[in-house]
């Protein structure tokens, strides 16, 4: 009789917390996912596989504005986040410390640090007092909040990259009469696109998703998407609610399976 | 081709000045005085830390001397960065740029200098060739085997006929028949180019190989300068001896001094004929050297040199070291060539005279 | 100090002016819309309350600090405990201690399970734990909702199978606040952790079988100290949402089982009281840094024994 071979790495009972783990992560998921194609008005029964909830949240003008609005939003959080972020980037990596790189760190990953709600009324303050003084209330500063919460997010990739990057390949473009900003262009932006194009994907779905913030901050008839389904919970809800949850989560999905790929084809 | 190789043919003279290098309070360099001429192959040897990287990089301009000057053909370049300076460098690692293919990389420099496309092609294809790897300009450096991509490297560091090229341990990483190869290739190179070579290398090897000139450091410092012969048979101290081959030493007296010779007295009561450095006049007790291949063992006789007692005999293939006690306790060890098969006639406990022609000794400096 | 030596300092300088130049951006946004307003929330607190929200600008008091822990009684002025804001604060860091234990019990498994699966397939698990992290908190609570519910799915279930007969109230209650929390923040637990246990040599657990270690053994002696890091990480990536949770009592907790951040909103809302609202929100802040402090020290003093 021989004996299994002892695995070193097992521990008993960690495969069955795990399937349950998962189990538990992806079952409300999947409900929610399904009850949005309920024909039902109601969330409480299932009244038949339909579309219509899709068709419905679809031709929602509602709908229509605040996911637009979002995605504005996001694209301009992210984009600014973006260039910010790389240029703190390449000023905080690759150099002996200097007097005040401490500080930038902590600031640039305080959004980091303090609860969302605290962020949220502290920006009440301040936005509802600028607003009254210069009659601006525009998307400006939905923008402004979401770039400086956006920023420690498309930080993280580009920074890791930097520090991982070899210092000598730049050395050698240098060597090879590259001026600095030669060696940026040729030589460390291409090598920096994947961190950079991950920070941005980062970036603009904390953008996509915030509720408090947004909350907080939004003046009168300026719901994003997620302000939108919260305000709708307070509600009855109807199986629209899931289609336009089910939407989004696609284009979650979408966005992991790409980062998913950039960083695999990186290592 | 032929073009490239006329305007190359002058590579630059490098001249260290009482070079001193700190970071914080670590001193890697102190005091190198060295005169590199043109169209040499100049090797820097020594053990890692000694400090010939840290040279190297002052003079690519990577790192700015703490005092004294760097000097190509003569005029002051300490004060110009790296991309100001016509020197290039053959990184340890090949630094080659990952998202560029073999081509882009080798025209990398004069794309920098903002070359006419037309020139850079040319002198792509001409290095492509040089290297022996035509045909391959697309492929992606990613792709390449260690030894292609040492080429490249080499190929791209050559390509704006830079007036001395600089190789930080280039040959490391790979495996010892390429690197073999690579020893011959970096020397036609050097010739067909008439580039001054300037090599960094702990493989001591390597260095007699390919070297006109090596500079052997110890602890940032240049210990001694001279051709491979001078190195490995005149060495001038007991730490270049030490680190470059084998060897024995001996302790004697000094009897007399004559022209360029000196006789001493061995601790047998024999007495040699030895050299010595230059700048030495060799009295008293002093330390002789003597390589273990320089060496004869044989039945004793009333001439040996030195007469001590076998007690190991390590056969290597080629060569049979015999490690032998001398009579005063000092180890000594002879190599012998295996010129024929089979035994090399000693075994252990054996009682040997050792014998030595006179112009092998060399007295070191204290 | 000659030519060469002084073009290096010069570089360095003029290297550290240009650092400041190109994070300038980021920090000029991050101290504008992050930064600056929480010392504006500061003065805030100090402030006397406008009748309609808002303050009486500078004109101060302390009004707002001491209405976070004591209540005026109406009828004979006395300042009493407000137990209601104690209660909730207390809840809330009870809340979110328990979220965090109950996601390294379910977290702590999962991610050494998914390390030690081979290459491949752990990209694959790894992948799956990243899509409900990369989902909106807000879907995810509203996904959780549905389950929970009295019609929902956990109480149709259980009808179904005949263990009760009528719903079990969990929506608004303390534990659909547990359960929401440990649901969302459960990927924050479960990345770092993988992370760390990832990276473990485990020639160090064969070692420790070699030298008769048991099976918990090993785990108790040799892998949990060495994925300390990983632990720590994830405790506060959950601890710190947590307390500060918003969304997820107000849609699972309802109106009675309010948590920290929808007693700072009431005092924007309904309660007007900006002051109190703004030192609330300090209060919440002090009370994370604390909790960082804390357990921070605590683990890397913990730590220092076994590595």
């Amino acid at each position: 009789m021989f004996r299994s071979r002892f695995d070193i790495k097992s521990q008993p009972g960690f495969g069955f917390i795990t399937l349950f783990t998962f189990f538990a992560l992806y079952l409300p998921i999947g409900a929610l996912v399904v009850y949005s194609f309920n024909d039902a008005e109601s969330l409480s029964q299932w009244g038949g596989f339909s579309g219509r909830w899709f068709v419905a949240a679809w031709q929602n003008s509602a709908v229509q504005d605040a996911a637009i609005r979002s995605l504005i939003i996001a694209l301009w959080a992210a984009s600014l986040a973006t260039v910010a972020a790389l240029m703190a980037a390449l000023a905080t990596t690759r150099t002996a410390p200097y007097r005040g790189q401490t500080l930038k760190y902590a600031m640039i990953n305080q959004p980091l640090m303090v609860p969302e709600i605290v962020t949220a009324v502290a920006l009440l303050i301040v936005f509802s007092r600028i607003k009254v003084w210069t009659g601006y209330s525009g998307l400006g500063y939905l923008v402004l909040a979401h770039t400086a919460f956006c920023i420690p997010f498309a930080y993280l990739p580009i920074r890791a990259r930097l520090e991982s990057m070899d210092l000598t390949l730049e050395r050698a473009a240098a060597d090879l009469y590259a001026s600095r900003w030669q060696t940026f262009r040729h030589v460390t932006l291409p090598l920096l696109r994947p961190a950079v194009i991950a920070g941005f994907m980062l970036a603009f779905v904390i953008s996509l998703d915030d509720v408090v913030i947004t909350e907080f901050v939004k003046s009168g008839g300026q719901d994003t998407l997620p302000t939108y389904m919260l305000g709708q919970l307070r509600r009855e809800t109807t199986p629209e609610i899931n289609a336009i949850a089910t939407v989004f989560l696609a284009l979650s999905t979408v966005l992991v399976v790409i980062f998913f790929f950039i960083n695999r084809k990186k290592q | 081709m032929t073009e490239s190789r006329t305007t190359a043919a002058h590579g630059g003279a490098i001249g260290l000045h009482g070079i001193k290098k700190w970071f914080g309070n670590f001193q890697a360099v102190d005091n190198v005085t060295l005169d590199i001429r043109p169209n040499e192959f100049f090797t820097l040897l020594g053990p890692s830390g000694c400090g010939k990287t840290t040279l190297l990089r002052m003079i690519a301009g990577f790192e700015m001397p703490t005092e004294g000057q760097v000097l190509l053909d003569g005029s002051d370049i300490s004060g110009l960065l790296p991309n100001q300076r016509p020197v290039n460098t053959v990184f340890q690692n090949y630094a080659l740029f990952p998202h560029l293919t073999v081509a882009e990389n080798i025209g990398f420099g004069l794309k920098m200098l903002g070359r006419p496309k037309a020139e850079i092609t040319s002198v792509v294809n001409d290095m492509l060739k040089l290297v022996h790897l035509d045909g391959r300009g697309h492929n992606p450096v990613t792709q390449l085997s260690g030894g292609q991509q040492q080429r490249v490297a080499l190929a791209r560091a050559l390509a704006p006929r830079p007036k001395v090229l600089l190789l930080d341990e280039p040959l490391s990483a790979l495996d010892l028949k390429l690197r073999k190869s690579m020893q011959i290739e970096l020397k036609r190179l050097q010739l067909e180019t008439g580039i001054t070579f300037v090599f960094v290398t702990h493989d001591q090897e390597e260095a007699l190989t390919m070297s006109d000139r090596i500079a052997v450091m110890s602890a940032g410092t240049v210990r001694q300068v001279g051709s491979p012969w001078d190195i490995y048979d005149r060495p001038a101290e007991r730490f270049v001896a030490d680190f470059i081959g084998e060897t024995n030493f001996l302790s004697a007296d000094v009897v007399s001094v004559a022209d360029n010779r000196a006789r001493v007295r061995l601790s047998s009561g024999a007495e040699i004929s030895a050299s010595f450095p230059a700048d030495v006049t060799p009295n008293g007790s002093v330390t002789v050297v003597v390589r273990p291949e320089h060496a004869r063992a044989g039945a004793p006789t009333g001439t040996s040199a030195l007469r001590g007692v076998v007690h190991d005999i390590v056969y290597l293939g080629t060569d049979t070291h015999v490690h032998v006690r001398l009579d005063d306790g000092t180890a000594f060890m002879v190599r012998q060539q295996n010129a024929r098969s089979g035994h090399c006639g000693f075994s252990k406990g054996d009682t040997v005279g050792i014998d030595f022609s006179d112009d092998v000794a060399q007295i070191l400096r204290d | 100090m000659n030519g060469a030596e002084q073009v290096a300092i010069e570089a360095r300088k003029q290297d550290i002016r240009s650092r400041w130049l190109l994070s300038a951006p980021a920090l000029v946004i991050i101290f504008v819309a992050a930064i600056g307003p929480l010392f504006v929330m500061l003065l805030y607190s100090f402030m006397v309350k406008g009748d309609y929200g808002d303050v009486k600008p500078w004109e101060f008091s302390l009004d707002g600090w001491t209405s976070v822990f004591f209540q005026r009684d109406i009828f004979d002025d006395t300042l009493g405990l407000a137990d209601a804001h104690i209660s909730i604060i207390w809840r809330s860091i009870q809340l979110s201690f328990f979220t965090t234990i109950l996601t390294l019990i379910l977290g702590f498994p999962t991610a050494y399970f998914i390390a030690t699966r081979p290459p491949h397939t752990r990209e694959i698990w790894v992948f799956l734990v990243t899509i409900p992290f990369w989902t909106n908190l807000l879907i995810r609570t509203f996904a959780m909702q549905q389950v929970i519910r009295n019609e929902g799915l956990l109480n149709n279930a259980l009808i179904w199978l005949g263990i009760i007969k009528s719903p079990l109230q969990i929506i608004y209650t303390d534990t659909a606040n547990l359960l929401g929390m440990t649901y969302v923040y459960l990927p924050l637990m479960v990345l770092p952790l993988y992370a760390s246990i990832e990276k473990l040599d485990f020639r160090l657990v064969e070692a420790g079988y070699d030298l008769y270690a048991t099976r918990f053994q090993v785990l108790r002696k040799i892998v949990i100290p060495l994925v300390k890091p990983g632990i720590i990480a994830g405790s506060i990536l959950v601890f710190i949402p947590s307390l500060g949770a918003y969304v997820i009592p107000r849609v699972l907790g309802g109106g009675k089982n309010m948590m920290l951040g929808n007693l700072i909103e009431m005092q924007f809302g309904a309660g007007r009281n900006w002051p109190l609202g703004a030192a609330m929100s300090i209060t919440l802040m002090i009370i994370v840094m604390v909790a960082l402090i804390v357990y921070v020290r605590n683990a890397s003093r913990g730590g220092s024994g076994h590595v």
